[in-house]
């Protein structure tokens, strides 16, 4: 068990950028280090972890439970996730002090135009492959004219149409 | 934690991050919009730039929607802010994780549920593209900013660099460029 939480805590050390970063190394450490699932195990556990909301990373969490059960399964998440919680804890407490310097208040403008040049790059990314047939893209035209128009809620559109592909197999 | 900042309840915090883990499927950016639409244009508990600063310190380790929520939670309640939205945000998919596991333990085989996700993907884009446009009628409006828009597109969607080093190099140009309301205190 403490085995357990030292592997995911030294993964969660290692662990930059976004999710898709973590697969290969918990492929490594898991499968072909410790021998703790099997190649067909690995493969499964990453589909069951895209099927959730939420990050990929919470294949720690399959992972854990393979291994010890439910408690195995809490004890590799919290350990995975305990590095980064803690250094984004650090991080914003210094927010609260550096943010109305001057100097960084120049630095911290351009942000806001990088980050709507971010999103408009993930929804083409992302788009590419999800609006692929002519009802994706009714959808997604509805979708956005509810959004931006109505403010209606993502929670409501999401879950009505996961309804919708899960009856109509588009 | 600002003191002329309204005390958020806890309760509001956690409400809103299960809703949060609930839907956000995806990774990063769409998870991102998610926070954004819930947290800066429904609920106006961080303006569009504190998030953005928020977003861009997140880049460091770990998942950075992750990061997000506990920059969020923060700013609003201190520790207790941030570990709330933080565990709140990932129990949903903690627990899906769990049931599809144990009964993965005993079929053998993971469910089917790619048709029900095909019909999300749609709908995660044009989450995506709204909060973009939202951000931008409010956040794009100088030639320097619609420059940094189209380059950051660029660089990410064409030459597919990492969003982490898209980030350094903006603070880096931030910290070079010349003049702009930069005062010496």
């Amino acid at each position: 068990m403490l085995k357990l939480f030292t592997v995911f805590l030294k993964i969660g050390c290692i662990f930059f950028g976004g999710g898709f970063v973590l697969i290969p190394v918990l492929h490594k450490e898991l499968v072909l280090n410790l021998h703790w699932l099997s190649e067909r195990e690995f493969i499964d556990g990453t589909a069951i972890s895209q099927l959730t909301p939420g990050p990929i990373a919470v294949l720690a969490t399959f992972a854990g439970y393979r291994i010890e059960g439910i408690i195995g399964a809490l004890i590799g998440t919290f350990a995975l996730f305990l590095p980064a919680t803690l250094l984004m804890l650090i991080l914003s407490r210094s927010y609260e002090k550096f943010r109305n310097l001057s100097s960084v208040q120049k630095i911290l403008g351009v942000l806001s135009p990088v980050i709507v040049g971010l999103l408009i790059a993930a929804a083409l990314h992302i788009g590419q492959a999800a609006i692929a047939s002519w009802q994706g893209t009714i959808i997604f035209v509805i979708a956005l004219i509810a959004l931006i128009r109505f403010k209606i809620s993502p929670a409501f559109l999401i879950i009505g149409s996961a309804f919708l592909g899960f009856l109509f197999h588009f | 934690m600002d003191n002329d900042r309204q005390k958020v309840p806890l309760s509001d915090i956690a409400k809103v991050f299960l809703t949060v883990g609930t839907i956000g499927f995806g990774e990063g950016m769409s998870v991102i919009a998610v926070i954004q639409d819930y947290c800066v244009m429904r609920r106006k508990w961080l303006s569009v730039d504190e998030f953005s600063h928020g977003i861009a310190l997140s880049q460091f380790l770990g998942p950075f929607a992750v990061n997000a929520s506990i920059f969020v939670g923060y700013r609003l309640r201190g520790l207790r802010g941030a570990l709330t939205a933080v565990s709140t945000f990932l129990a949903p998919s903690v627990t899906i994780v769990i049931i599809l596991t144990a009964l993965y333990g005993r079929f053998h085989s993971v469910p089917s549920l790619q048709s029900a996700l095909k019909g999300v993907g749609p709908v995660v884009v044009a989450l995506i593209a709204s909060v973009a446009y939202r951000i931008g009628s409010s956040k794009v409006r100088s030639l320097e900013a619609v420059l940094l828009s189209c380059v950051t597109l660029g660089l990410s969607y064409f030459l597919k660099i990492q969003v982490v080093i898209i980030i350094f190099i903006a603070v880096l140009y931030g910290f070079l460029k010349p003049g702009g309301k930069h005062i010496d205190a």
